[in-house]
């Protein structure tokens, strides 16, 4: 009998290659869907990331807390120990030191004297390590006008916008009049390799990004950074898990050291700080039990409210604190309003096709009443009857689902890697809105299961309610049906 | 001719619910058939030709009366116990041929046996003769769209007959054909029926038929009118 029915579904394009069209569309649509959308919601926060805030970043509690104003003198010292300890404790993401600084730029004539000067935002990146990858998030290659990336310490890119302000071009030598760590005054020369346009509005109108090795040398900042920028490895901001990593972090690391260093001896926190690489895993978990539990009668750091009474002389201040991307505070609008929109479209995306899933196995199984009359007149039981449909309906949709979850993943995949170019459409429409000019989709884990519920469940539900037709009617009146 | 009963019915009654209320289709129906019989059914559209044959077959349930076909009582047996005795002992053949358009004519055919599990070996067998017996041996791996209407239902009736069953209940077999091919199907089921000790049951309207028949029950408004031998029936 199986033979019989596997030759029939095979030979009724209606019944096999159709559902089956229909299903894998609708299920590659879906997750293409879903995973543009998710794509386009992460671009969205990735390019915040990359520029200002990280998946994750960590900075000591007073940068924090002045962190408008570039405050330098807060900065984070001894930061490779840091990374490393960092690497150490969070494998999943990588991480690279950045100095932020502001100043004034000075572009001097052939005399030396000043030609134009103008307020500068700038950034110092660790572009030379491979395992920063920051030449790769920044993608610096796609928004240069004109030069190269950098090659060397004093190698200095500048947006267009403040090079056309300042009249400046490749080849040009630019002095950054600043502070150092120390709040010393200081004069630096970079030279002008590259000029760029993030294309994100007027985020890029003062910037101007150097090597961390150039901006610590011009701020005197050997070993320091104002923040250390960290970065899932899929590039794909996972928001729980950035708080997860964030909330772990202050729990077991920064509040266990800044207690030390208010309890004890500075130099004991700064060996910890050093040996936290040579302590075992194991060690590590047990710690922070005893940390907190030590914490449990001083919950001053848990409340930052309660950091205004804090003296400045407390060395906790420089303590290092990890801060997730949605811990500032328009962020976590954003961060949440995308998770709920996301939810919502998928939601809404996924009730439309299953209708039309639904219908359509309710429409095969209609259709076919005939049939079934037929043969529960020649002796088939119900129960056979109905079974043949739903196991029919159960792979027809599986195969769909997994053919059209293959495709949609592939499809996904590809935009994810290489993108939709969007940039035309968007320039005609305005060249003011801060929007990226190219989408990318993502592939994330639930587009591998999300097709089924559409895919088979739908259809083998719709399938279910139009063969309880043969259970409800009268036999008779299915042939009806059929002689109609 | 034995006189085994084949079909007892006692005061069948039949109603259908409409709207709120029930409307009568067949009352006070009697009739008894024995072996090897070859009646019809007769009376105009709505006279409840079809629901009769289909509370025989099991495909509907008698509201009231008792209705034993082939020694089994209809309203006392379950729904798969019903499909049992179709599939091993009835065989139906409808107004529209109602062949599985996708399967060739051998497969069409071939359905009843599978569903009894028999061998494939005793199938083949099986099937040729029944396609041989309605005259399609050179149709036999064609489908049912590229077929004339008779040929259809030829293979309908093969369908009908191959598990040689004791019963063939058979709905306006000729309503869709035109004389000829209704002649040839009424002279291949008659042959049929003087060869293998099947009974046949035809609900029919068609004049054509009437003279193939060697009883007929004649139907009005539910009702039986009239139940008659026929004097001199027509034969292959
Ligand atoms: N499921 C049903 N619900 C309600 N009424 C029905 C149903 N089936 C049949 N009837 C009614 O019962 C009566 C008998 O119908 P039936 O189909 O048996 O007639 P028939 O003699 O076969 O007619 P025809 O020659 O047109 O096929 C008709 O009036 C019909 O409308
Ligand atoms: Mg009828």
């Amino acid at each position: 009998m199986i033979k019989f029915l596997a030759k029939g579904l095979i030979r009724d394009r209606s019944r096999s290659l159709f559902p089956l069209l229909a299903i894998i569309i609708t299920v590659t649509l879906v997750i293409f869907g879903i995973g543009f959308m998710e794509g386009a919601m992460n671009n969205f926060l990735q390019s915040t990331a990359v520029i200002s805030s990280g998946h994750v970043k960590v900075v000591t509690k007073a940068y924090e807390k002045e962190s408008n104003q570039l405050p330098n003198d807060l900065a984070l010292f001894e930061t490779d120990k840091i990374i490393r300890t960092l690497y150490n404790m969070y494998p999943n993401y990588f991480w690279s030191p950045r100095i932020t600084f502001g100043g004034l730029l000075d572009v001097p004539n052939k005399n030396g004297e000043t030609k134009e000067q103008a307020p500068v935002f700038g950034i110092g990146i660790d572009f030379f390590s491979e395992k920063s990858r920051q030449v790769e998030i920044w993608e610096l290659e796609k928004y240069l006008i004109s030069g190269h990336l950098l090659k060397n310490r004093d190698d200095a890119l500048i947006s267009s916008k403040l090079a056309e302000q300042l009249n400046v071009n490749i080849g040009s030598a630019i002095t950054l009049i600043s502070s150092t760590m120390d709040n010393a005054f200081t004069t630096y020369n970079f030279n002008v390799v590259g000029i760029f346009n993030l294309n994100k509005g007027q985020a890029d109108r003062q910037m101007i990004l150097v090597d961390i090795s150039g901006a610590r040398q011009a701020l005197d900042m050997e070993d320091a950074a104002s923040e250390i920028f960290g970065y899932h490895n899929s590039l794909y901001y996972d928001d729980e898990d950035a708080v997860r990593i964030r909330s772990d972090f202050n729990l077991t690391y920064s509040d266990s050291i800044a207690q030390m260093l208010r309890n004890e001896e500075s130099y004991n926190a700064l060996s910890y700080m050093a040996g936290w690489n040579k302590i075992s895993n194991a060690e590590k978990r047990k710690l922070p039990k005893q940390r907190t539990d030590a914490l449990s009668d001083n919950q001053m750091y848990d409340n930052i409210d309660e950091w205004e009474d804090l003296s400045v002389e407390d060395p906790a201040i420089f303590t290092p604190k990890m801060i997730a991307l949605r811990d500032s505070s328009q962020l976590a609008s954003m961060v949440d309003f995308s998770n709920v929109a996301m939810s919502v479209m998928a939601a809404i995306f996924l009730v439309i096709v299953m209708v039309v899933l639904w219908n359509m196995g309710l429409m095969n199984g209609l259709r076919r009443y005939g049939e079934f009359g037929l043969r529960l007149a020649i002796g088939e039981s119900k129960g056979q009857v109905y079974r043949s449909m739903i196991i029919e309906a159960v792979l027809i949709g599986f195969v769909g689902t997994l053919l059209g979850t293959l495709l949609g993943v592939s499809l996904t995949y590809y935009v994810q890697e290489f993108g939709i170019d969007y940039s035309e459409a968007i320039n005609q429409m305005s060249s003011e809105m801060v929007l990226p000019n190219v989408f990318y989709a993502k592939v994330t884990s639930e587009l591998y299961y999300i097709g089924f519920i559409p895919g088979v469940l739908a259809t083998v539900l719709g399938t279910m309610l139009a063969g309880l037709a043969i259970y409800k009617r009268e036999m008779s009146q299915l042939f009806k049906e059929l002689e109609a | 001719m034995e006189n085994k009963n084949v079909i007892n019915i006692k005061n069948l009654v039949k109603q259908f619910p409409v709207g709120g209320n029930y409307f009568t289709a067949l009352q006070n129906i009697d009739l008894k058939l024995s072996e090897g019989e070859f009646i019809g059914l007769v009376g105009p559209s709505g006279s409840g030709k079809t629901t009769l044959l289909n509370i025989i077959g099991g495909l509907d349930s008698a509201t009231e009366g008792s209705v034993i076909v082939l020694g089994n009582s209809m309203d006392n047996t379950s729904h798969n116990e019903r499909a049992i005795i179709r599939r091993k002992h009835m065989g139906f053949i409808f107004q529209s041929y109602n062949l599985l358009p996708v399967y060739t004519v051998y497969e069409n055919v071939e359905l009843p046996l599978i569903l009894n599990n028999m061998k494939s070996t005793e199938r083949e067998k099986k099937v040729t003769q029944a396609v041989e017996w309605v005259g399609l041996k050179d149709k036999i791996n064609s489908k049912p769209a590229d077929m004339s209407g008779g040929e259809c239902q030829r293979t309908a009736i093969a369908r009908a007959i191959v598990h040689e069953p004791a019963l063939l209940l058979a709905d306006e077999p000729t309503a869709n054909l035109d004389a000829k091919n209704s002649h040839n199907i009424m002279k291949i089921l008659s042959k049929l029926n003087s060869e293998i000790s099947t009974s046949f049951v035809f609900a029919t309207h068609d004049e054509k038929i009437m003279g193939y028949l060697r009883r007929i029950v004649h139907l009005e408004d539910g009702k039986i009118i009239n139940d008659e031998k026929t004097s001199n029936p027509k034969s292959a």
